[in-house]
């Protein structure tokens, strides 16, 4: 019997669980391409020039897909609110359709109040495969969830010690691959307890290092995850002496977004939390990231790191909302701070000058609030 | 006499500083880059051989800043390459005074802030992908009168009652601009309205959320013009400090990092750096082992030259770029993966 294709935009580690959770279910799994410099001039010619980067990203990875072969469903996921990320699919499926593609299209909305309509699409999606849906979710999240933790806990805190360049990222590249293949449970455990080791191994964290500093990055969910979108900002961080967090991820992102019913209702989520924190300047969500970018901010400074980058596509409204008031927040709660646009320019001069700046006037705070022993000021 | 070299360069001009060991600025240069920056990094030390008479062993060491630093760096094999911030901030502390709280920066095609706080840099803005409010602005809307930019500032300070012109764009205030002219508002009160356009542009855009306290100082190649800087006086009601060596800065800033850079190298390998009495020529290398990595004064008669190619390695098609000097490849860069980074 053929089996259906089905197939997906990239956004960070995403697909190492849409992959998993789309074979349990019986479909032959088409990845698209790694987002290349392919996937943005494709995407750019079909795009509406005006439309902000990520859907760019998002409709070159369909097109690429569908120039090599025919897929039978499309995952994307929507949105409610005032960010154009909710009209991502069904502007995509109007373009590919003008192009000629004609696949089926299962838009996940968020389910706030739309019970009915997300149950069907996911059963849909499951093939109605009932009794298979909690387990291969359960399944999926946990190979991404394991891909994030490798990514945040060792990649991105060990780049700043490698002792080769490009260490760091060989090693991750490998686990990621691996995770990518495994088929059960005992198989994540081993990749996991091999990663810290061999990281730990090859790349000591070196605590007494001073010039080390601790920079969070947050704005965008799409710019923050995808490294080519962003030029490669957690590598270049990492390579000037950074450990770099951020805060969020792919799997906090489906658990907090998509699997709201998953959650534990009397425990907080860290976008809740991120909304409360930003209550003094912000008090009504303004669509996308945007609100809880300021709590972001505030939480940075909280737990006492030396810097935060806001990211962001070119004209994002809740973000560039939330840059308004982001310069008086991180003033008042005491912790420098940057923000980067970005776009389909390629140009990496302009940035890497204004993130070494910014680095150094981290580590310039750092080492005066260090020397006048003055702790930072934070707001509860 | 040692020396040491800094070197700056932009995307409108390269400026090259030489600075001695009792910190006094000895010779600036001043060049149009024209988008050829070995080209003009080698005018510039020809200009420091032939015309200042400088031998490579007098140069102790050598910085590069700007938006061409580390293709500099890699042609000249600089000692320390470091961002624009750093040096500008560096060489207003060291120059001007060590209590300055802003700087305002304009150059060609970039401005920045640089807010500090007890003699550190803790907070900066740039431009981002517009280049209105920086010079190209003011050379552009000028230049199409056939005003020179020099000529900017002494007609707009005789204006007493300047023109609207609109700041968000320059492709806007251009309009303005002949609009003013076509309605017969004398050329002097349009002048005057662009420099405080530009003004305006500077301070919702770059200056935006920044605290801006005096002490200010106002640099880069903008500084020159008195137009700009009384529209500053006006809109900030500070004075401004313009700074002696205003249009060099960040290669200033750079001759002080190259120093604090040889110095710091010279205490880790506990020697003292001998300078000698002024006068002297190559004395101040006798006495210990050369520090710097420069290649000398001689580059200059060696054939530098970049060649590109496309990888084809995976989808990007990276753009990679490679410096030879005398046919060895001396550093390779442009990939995102790092194949072939050096």
């Amino acid at each position: 019997m053929k089996r259906d294709k089905v197939t997906f935009p990239h956004m960070g580690n995403i697909y190492v669980g849409l992959d998993a959770l789309f074979e349990r279910f019986g479909y032959d799994v088409i990845v698209p391409p790694k987002i290349t410099q392919d996937t943005i001039r494709t995407g750019s010619k079909h795009a509406p020039e005006g439309m902000c980067v990520p859907f760019k990203y998002v409709l070159g990875n369909f097109i690429q897909v569908m120039e090599k072969q025919d897929v039978d469903y499309v995952l994307m996921a929507g949105g409610i609110g005032p960010c154009r990320f909710g009209f991502y699919g069904h502007m995509s499926k109007l373009i590919l359709t003008k192009l000629g593609y004609t696949p089926k299209f299962i838009i996940l909305e968020p389910p706030a109040g739309r019970w009915f309509n997300f149950t069907i699409d996911v059963l849909k999606l499951a093939h109605w495969r009932i009794k298979d849906i909690m387990p291969a979710i359960h399944w999926s999240v946990a190979k991404m969830e394991l891909t994030d933790r490798l990514e945040e806990e060792l990649y991105m805190k060990r780049i700043a010690y490698e002792p080769q360049k490009r260490k760091a990222e060989k090693l991750y590249i490998k686990y990621v691959n691996r995770i990518f293949k495994a088929d059960t449970y005992e198989k994540l455990d081993e990749i996991k307890k091999d990663a810290f080791e061999e990281y730990e191994s090859a790349i000591p964290i070196d605590n007494d290092r001073d010039d080390i500093i601790d920079i969070e990055i947050t704005g965008e969910i799409f710019i923050l995850l995808e490294p080519f979108s962003n030029m490669d900002i957690v590598r270049k961080l990492g390579e000037m002496g950074v450990r770099v967090s951020r805060t969020s991820s792919s799997s906090k992102w489906i658990r907090d977004r998509i699997l709201t019913f998953l959650a534990d209702k009397n425990k907080e989520k860290s976008f809740e939390r991120a909304i409360r924190k930003a209550e003094p300047w912000m008090k009504v969500p303004f669509g996308g990231e945007g609100i809880e970018t300021i709590g972001h901010t505030v939480e940075a400074a909280e737990k006492g790191f030396d810097g935060i980058i806001q990211v962001m596509p070119f004209s994002c409204m809740p973000e560039v909302s939330a840059k308004d008031v982001l310069p008086d927040v991180a003033r008042e709660v005491g912790i420098p701070f940057y923000s980067f646009i970005f776009d389909e320019h390629t140009g990496g001069a302009g940035f890497q000058t204004r993130l070494e700046s910014f680095v150094e006037r981290a580590r310039d705070v750092k080492n005066k609030n260090r020397k006048s022993d003055r702790t930072v000021v934070t707001v509860a | 006499m040692g020396y040491y070299l800094g070197i700056d360069v932009g995307s409108i001009s390269t400026n090259l500083v030489l600075m001695d060991e009792n910190n006094v600025v000895y010779h600036q240069i001043y060049l149009r880059t024209e988008g050829q920056a070995i080209k003009a990094v080698k005018k510039g030390l020809l200009e420091l051989r032939d015309k200042v008479g400088i031998e490579s062993s007098e140069i102790l060491g050598v910085g590069t800043t700007g938006s061409g630093r580390e293709l500099a760096g890699v042609i000249v094999n600089a000692d320390i390459v470091k961002d624009e911030i750093t040096a500008h901030a560096v060489a207003t502390l060291e120059t001007v005074s060590p209590d300055i709280r802003t700087i305002l920066e304009i150059g060609g095609q970039d401005s920045k802030i640089i807010i500090l706080q007890d003699g550190i840099p803790v907070d900066f803005a740039m431009n981002t992908v517009c280049a209105s409010g920086t010079g190209s602005m003011l050379d552009n809307i000028a230049g199409r009168v056939g005003i020179e930019i020099e000529d900017i500032g002494p007609k707009a300070i005789k204006s007493k009652n300047p023109a609207d012109i609109a700041a968000r764009c320059a492709v806007f205030g251009e309009s303005d601009f002949i609009h003013a002219l076509q309605m017969g508002i004398p050329m002097n009160d349009v002048i005057a309205g662009l420099c405080n356009a530009l003004v305006r542009n500077y301070l919702n855009n770059v200056g935006k959320g920044k605290e801006i306290k005096p002490p200010i100082v106002f640099q880069g190649g903008v500084s020159e013009n008195a137009g700009v800087i009384k529209a500053f006086e006006e809109a900030l009601e500070y004075k401004l400090i313009i700074p002696e060596h205003n249009k060099v800065m960040g290669a200033v800033g750079m001759c002080y990092l190259a120093k604090r850079k040889i110095e710091s190298l010279a205490s880790e390998m506990s020697l003292q750096i001998d300078y000698p009495e002024s006068g002297g020529t190559a004395t101040a290398t006798q006495t210990m082992p050369r520090l710097t990595k420069f290649y000398g004064l001689e580059l200059i008669d060696v054939a530098f030259e970049t060649k590109t190619f496309k990888c084809d390695g995976c989808a990007n098609m990276c753009r990679i770029v490679r410096a030879y000097k005398d046919g060895d490849v001396i550093a390779t860069w442009g990939d995102r993966c790092g194949k072939w980074s050096t």
